[in-house]
């Protein structure tokens, strides 16, 4: 086939009835690419020969060399069925492997069908499950592809009845996945409290349409690798005459339980139990693994021809020279099946044009899922209309992007060199001809040789001439980015043009809000110029004009505006699209760094490029300046570094596990030792006495005794719940009067805290009520808004906390007689450096209070910064921070990690290995429940942040990819082991051993955090003095 | 008489570190392992035989010279062999042994980057820089731990040097200063505001003046003490954050 003008192909698509948009889904490694290598060969874009090899749509060399897909890419290929009717075929291949399924879910948006692909071999994998569910979902017409055929005859070496029994085990899974996403939906649209329906809801919907079936010509049989595909209907065509049937008969009995009786010539049902030859071994399979017999296995020269004749095909003479087997199968089959033909036919026969977009689908695509229909205005409502019936005329242009797409700018249609017409080339070619010509009369000796010279500098100055233009404009924009963002879109309405003037509606737009639909004013939309529009042509691209609704299709120029995902309308009644339905959300979490620090700039320019080009990832700056980096899984995150390498950056970078932040607190002393047994106390030990810290200034002059108390868990969610309003109370400025609104908010916090805290143990050291100790509370640390509390139980009056009003007093009323307000801010600001750095490793500490039980100055008369000590003040702090760290090592210490909570979806084969990874990982199960309908379990779970590196690698791999885990951050939870444990009690000392070898989990983390910050780590620099490596003995 | 030294005669230590005490005009050495010394000091070495190669004391290991009785009795007083040893270990010199200063080498190191980057942030953004960048830079800076200086000295000697490979600040000080306007001459404010980085909000109330500064720490100390001076201690110095830096999670 000549390869086909894009101009021609243009014109196609504005005639919607010949347009398909369809999407290539399958498990990794399925033959997706390859798939789509022969349909584009069938395009004559690339060679038939390297069909298969290419990988045309792989255009990254990281694709290339890795041999698997990791973005979805789309070609426009056209297409002419038996009764000549044109097509136009959007084709969007799309990765396979879990870490890209971003990429797929952005592929399946933007079609209406879809061709999932199944190796006969493999069978159903998961990710062949994830798709049927997103196309499901998404509500795509899919058709089935069983893919390398050509395995079971070869590699298998299955007989053709083995072989047709293993399709139709195959096609029985496949269609069991299918079935069990339907029996779930249906059962979760269920209304379970509706007590009186007692029949389940599945029996009453018909789900017919539902399955893949031959007969209904939804499910072709291929080798894409060698080139050839067919579907019942073909070999029913062909045999129809023969067998005396007629062809629509023959369709229904082709494939199935059914053998032919040649004497009545009818098809007769129960092949099997009559132990008949069914119709498709004995009229289909028998007829290829035959020409794979004398082709691949007898090399049978001489009756090739014979059967290429009687099969119609027209073998050069060239073709039965070639030894290579693989090639002249190709040659052979690829003539009497073409894989294109059977493919597109069923593509085209099945998968709806883009204008019958369902009644439902369009409603779940245009309107967000949680709105009643009938609030939005009627105007959003008559969209719909223009959307079904995509209408290319509709003043209502409605296009959805569903990605961005970096693209070099040399590939850019408009910076690469046109290709000469045949009339420049003649020019060329005359021109050439006459400087020969002009040289021969002048040298007049015309040689052969200087004619091919000729042609030489023909060729070569027509290169310089192409490169010409393309330097000048590379040279030019040195200050643009070498990347320009193509947003990869679909025109749902109307006829987009270059130039045109959108709204690019954000996720929040609402058309039910009058607001948000006046022009100019609407808050969550902008409006936008549309750029230069293209077609997607595997990796390149070609210019485009206008296109109208239906189609795929790449829009320039709106770099600035879109992130990921946009929804663009020419009018403000539209609403957002909803969301893109991702199967997977990002968690593998690195921090990513330059390895030349000076590059930092480039790096965060080059993240950001990376968060704007992959849909799937996640960009983050941590609090401890680490650029964090969440992605799907490890080599999404190598795609990404190399993306970063090799284009958005152009530095080197260092991935490395990203730093975990702990907390530290104190716990009420325990009941039990480590084996539940009772710990008998003695009144000494009770003393809480014993556990105050006292502490005094260096010039002895100031005394303070504090102690350190677990404040309860309600408490503490309190303070931290209201973080942000203690930040806004410190940071207000003094004597400025607390808003209303404000002061009732810290009012409401007030008696909320002093519930939390009635349940509070206090030893009897005081005996205000609870709403008193809230009053006295001196400031809360670190940062003045953690939940550490500093409470004054001394006789000094501290400022009070809640107001800033009476902030000022402190500083102002000088003639109060208590000198200690002169240095309030330094006991203050000790305590805060206390609480943001525990003794245990330097992380802050959680939920502690510090009560200031004592307090004391005792200048009498002397001054107090005399002595040589330095400033009082600085004496202060330093007492009231080491006090405080006195008073939390009196009491047992506990280490506070972050938790993720953690939801699983896995069937039942995997549970077990699935609780093993988690085990090892020392996370806990909260819940797992069966869900209704399919063999699923949802497992949640909590697993501290610190082991949740590499978890969901390890996960994949013990459950064989069926398990995919989502993480979420949960809350803080208190590591119920003391780091410096060691056993102690008989029974202890009997079942750890004197060492405790099995390791303290809550002292191998501190240990770990204070070996990065370079702290005391309580560990030998060697273990056993004797075994170290000594010196020989001759030196 | 002595023996003659030959190499084939000639004993050489191994895996033996030598700690040496000189009391009483005597020199008392003990052979100890190698790399464990420091630990048995730091206390998380509590065998002494994992520490001792012997608990015998001498007057010259190599030489395998044993102290006297009466010399120990002399300076150590009525002790056991085994107290005397742990009191050379606890007193007397030696040589560190590789390992060891490898690890407290690279302690140092940790902590100092790690003050570094709590200390600093990149002026760019207000936000600190990753331990690991410091490290890095610290390293193409050619900076090398003083060990005979604490970490803060060395700290402050790293930012000085960081200052030219990178965009590096120290964090900034946040601060209050409150006195009566006319103390100082009115010059006070003056040159309280040269001192400081910034001033981000100034008020009178009455005849009292309030500043509310960002300052590097370094002037802390300065402006302290200016302030008491000026005002005979009638000033007032608050401390409002130690450090003024972004701390939240931003999403690009």
């Amino acid at each position: 086939m000549p390869v086909v003008d894009a101009g021609d192909l243009a014109l196609l698509q504005a005639k919607q009835q010949q347009v398909r948009n369809i999407c290539i889904l399958a498990h990794v490694d399925h033959g997706k690419t390859t798939l789509a290598d022969s349909l584009v060969a069938s395009n004559g874009i690339i060679s038939q020969r390297m069909a298969g090899k290419l990988r045309y749509m792989d255009s990254r060399q990281d694709e290339q060399e890795r041999g698997i897909t990791m973005k979805s890419s789309s070609i426009s290929l056209y297409y002419q069925d038996n009764r000549n009717a044109d097509y136009l075929i959007n084709l969007i291949d799309s990765p396979g492997h879990v870490d890209f399924s971003s990429e797929v879910s952005t592929a399946v948006r933007l079609c209406d069908g879809a061709i999932v692909v199944v190796d006969v071999v493999e069978g159903v994998g998961p990710q062949t499950r994830a798709c049927l569910k997103q196309i499901y979902e998404e509500q795509l017409k899919p058709v089935l592809l069983l893919n390398k055929l050509d395995r079971l005859i070869l590699e298998k070496q299955l007989t053709p009845l083995d072989a047709y029994f293993h399709l139709s085990q195959l096609l029985e899974q496949v269609n069991a996945v299918l079935g069990s996403i339907f029996a779930s939906d249906v059962l979760a649209k269920e209304d379970i409290n509706d007590k009186q329906n007692y029949e389940s809801a599945l029996e009453q919907v018909d789900d017919s349409e539902l399955y893949f079936s031959p007969a209904a010509g939804n499910v072709v049989f291929c080798s894409a690798y060698d080139g050839w595909a067919f579907a019942v209907s073909d070999f029913a065509a062909m045999y129809a005459e023969r067998l005396e049937m007629k062809r629509s008969e023959l369709e229904q009995v082709l494939w199935g339980d059914f053998y032919y009786n040649s004497k009545k010539k009818t098809a007769q049902p129960g092949a099997q139990e009559k132990a008949k030859k069914p119709m498709f071994v004995q009229f289909v399979l028998e007829n290829i693994w035959s020409l794979y017999d004398i082709i691949a296995i007898r090399k049978d020269k001489e009756k090739l021809p014979q059967i290429a004749e009687k099969l119609g095909l027209k073998l050069a003479a060239r073709d039965l020279r070639v030894t290579d087997v693989k090639l002249q199968i190709k040659t052979v089959l690829g003539q009497w099946l073409p894989i294109d033909r059977s493919v597109l036919e069923m593509v085209v026969r099945h998968v709806p044009p883009p204008h019958q977009i369902n009644e439902e689908r369009a409603q779940r695509l245009l309107y967000p899922a949680n709105v009643e229909l009938n609030t939005l205005p009627a105007a959003t409502l008559s969209l719909k209309e223009c959307f079904k019936s995509c209408d290319a005329r509709s003043e209502h242009v409605i296009a959805f992007v569903s990605k961005m797409t970096p693209v070099h700018i040399s590939q850019l249609p408009q910076n690469r060199a046109k290709r000469l017409t045949d009339q420049e080339l003649q020019q060329r070619r005359d021109e050439v001809r006459r400087r020969i010509e002009q040289r021969k009369q002048q040298s007049e000796q015309p040689t052969l040789e200087q004619l091919t010279q000729g042609v030489e500098q023909l060729s070569t100055q027509a290169e310089k001439v192409d490169e010409a233009p393309a330097e000048q404009t590379a040279e030019q924009p040195a200050e643009l980015p070498e990347y320009e963002f193509i947003a990869f879109a679909r025109v749902f309405s109307g006829t987009l043009r270059r130039g045109m003037q959108l709204y690019n509606l954000t996720p929040k737009h609402d058309p039910r809000q009058p607001a948000h639909r006046v022009a100019d004013t609407a808050p969550y939309a902008t409006q936008v110029t549309v750029g230069e529009l293209y077609m997607f042509m595997g990796g390149e691209l070609q210019l485009l004009d206008e296109v109208p609704a239906g189609n795929i299709v790449g829009i320039g120029g709106l770099e600035a505006h879109i992130v990921k995902t946009a929804t663009l309308s020419s009018t403000l009644d539209c609403s957002s699209f909803s969301e893109l339905s991702i199967m997977a959300t990002p968690i593998l979490r690195v921090a990513i760094e330059p390895v030349q620090p000076q590059d930092m700039p480039k790096l965060v320019k080059g993240l950001k490029l990376l968060n704007q080009a992959d849909a799937c990832v996640q960009v983050s700056v941590a609090p401890t300046g680490e650029h964090v980096i969440t992605t799907l899984g490890e080599v999404h995150v190598e795609k990404c570094v190399h993306d970063l390498e090799q284009s958005y950056a152009k530095i080197k970078v260092n991935v490395s596990k990203p730093i975990v932040s702990f907390r530290e607190t104190i716990v009420e002393e325990a009941t039990v030792d480590m084996l539940n047994e009772a710990i008998v106390k003695t009144a000494d030990d009770k003393d809480i006495n014993k556990k105050i810290a006292v502490q005094q200034t260096l010039n002895k002059l100031g005394t303070l005794r504090v102690l350190a108390l677990p404040l309860p868990a309600a408490a503490v969610e309190l303070l931290e719940q209201h973080a942000n309003v203690f930040k806004e109370l410190a940071a207000t400025p003094r004597n400025t009067l607390l808003s209303e609104k404000f002061s009732t908010l810290l009012a409401s916090i007030k008696s909320q805290l002093s519930v939390a805290l009635a349940e509070w143990e206090l030893h009897n050291l005081t005996s205000l009520s609870k709403a008193e100790l809230v009053e006295r509370i001196w400031a809360l640390g670190p940062r003045n808004c953690g939940t550490n509390i500093l409470l004054n139980l001394t006789d000094y009056e501290q400022p009070d906390f809640w107001s800033a009003q009476s902030k000022s007093s402190d500083t102002d009323v000088r003639n109060t007689s208590d000198t200690r307000r002169d240095f309030n801010s330094s006991l203050v600001n000790g305590f805060q450096l206390t609480t943001s750095a525990g003794p245990l490793c330097e992380e802050p500490m959680q939920g502690v209070c510090f009560a200031v039980l004592d307090w004391s100055v005792h200048s009498e008369g002397e001054d107090l910064n005399a002595r040589g000590f330095g400033p009082f003040s600085g004496q202060v702090l330093t007492a009231a921070k080491e006090v405080c760290r006195q008073a939390f090592q009196n009491q047992p210490q506990r280490l506070v990690t972050p938790m993720y909570s953690c939801n699983i979806v896995v069937n039942t084969e995997m549970l077990g290995k699935m609780y093993a990874v988690i085990g090892r990982r020392h996370g806990k199960i909260l819940s797992s429940d069966l869900t209704q309908g399919s063999g699923n379990f949802a497992v949640t779970c909590l697993l501290p942040v610190i082991e949740s590196f590499n978890f969901a690698q390890e996960m994949r791999k013990q459950t064989s990819g069926l398990a995919c885990p989502q993480l979420m951050f949960s809350h803080w939870e208190v590591i119920d082991i003391d780091p410096f444990w060691l056993p102690t009690t008989e029974e202890e000392l009997m079942h750890f051993g004197e060492k405790a070898d099995s390791a303290n989990r809550a002292k191998v983390y501190m240990d770990s955090v204070r070996r990065r910050k370079g702290l005391f780590v309580d560990e030998q620099v060697v273990e056993h003095a004797e075994k170290q490596r000594t010196l020989s003995k001759n030196k | 008489m002595s023996k003659i030294f030959t190499p084939t005669n000639q004993i050489r230590l191994t895996n033996v570190a030598i700690v040496r005490l000189k009391k009483a005009g005597k020199r008392f050495e003990i052979a100890c392992y190698k790399n464990k010394v420091l630990s048995w000091r730091n206390n998380s070495e509590k065998d002494i035989d994992e520490v001792l190669q012997t608990h015998t004391i001498f007057t010259n290991v190599s030489k395998g010279q044993a102290a006297k009785k009466d010399e120990l009795q002399k300076a150590f007083g009525p002790k056991d062999d085994t107290e005397i040893c742990k009191e050379i270990l606890s007193k007397g010199e030696l040589q560190v042994s590789e390992k060891e200063r490898q690890s407290v080498l690279d302690s140092q190191l940790n902590s100092i980057v790690n003050s570094v980057a709590a200390l600093c942030v990149n002026p760019e953004t207000r936000r600190p820089y990753p331990a690991t960048i410091i490290e890095k830079s610290l390293k193409d800076a050619h900076f090398s731990v003083k060990m005979n200086k604490n970490t803060k000295q060395n700290t402050l000697e790293a930012i000085k040097m960081l200052r030219e490979h990178l965009p590096i600040e120290r964090s900034r000080m946040k601060l209050r200063v409150s006195f009566a306007g006319k103390e100082g001459g009115g010059k006070l404010k003056e040159n309280v505001i040269k001192l400081a980085n910034k001033v981000e909000h100034e008020e009178w109330e009455d005849a009292t003046l309030h500043l509310t500064l960002l300052i590097d720490p370094g002037q802390y100390r300065v402006i302290d003490e200016l302030v008491r001076n000026e005002t005979k201690g009638k000033g007032l110095l608050e401390l409002l954050e130690l450090k003024e830096v972004v701390e939240s999670d931003e999403l690009f």
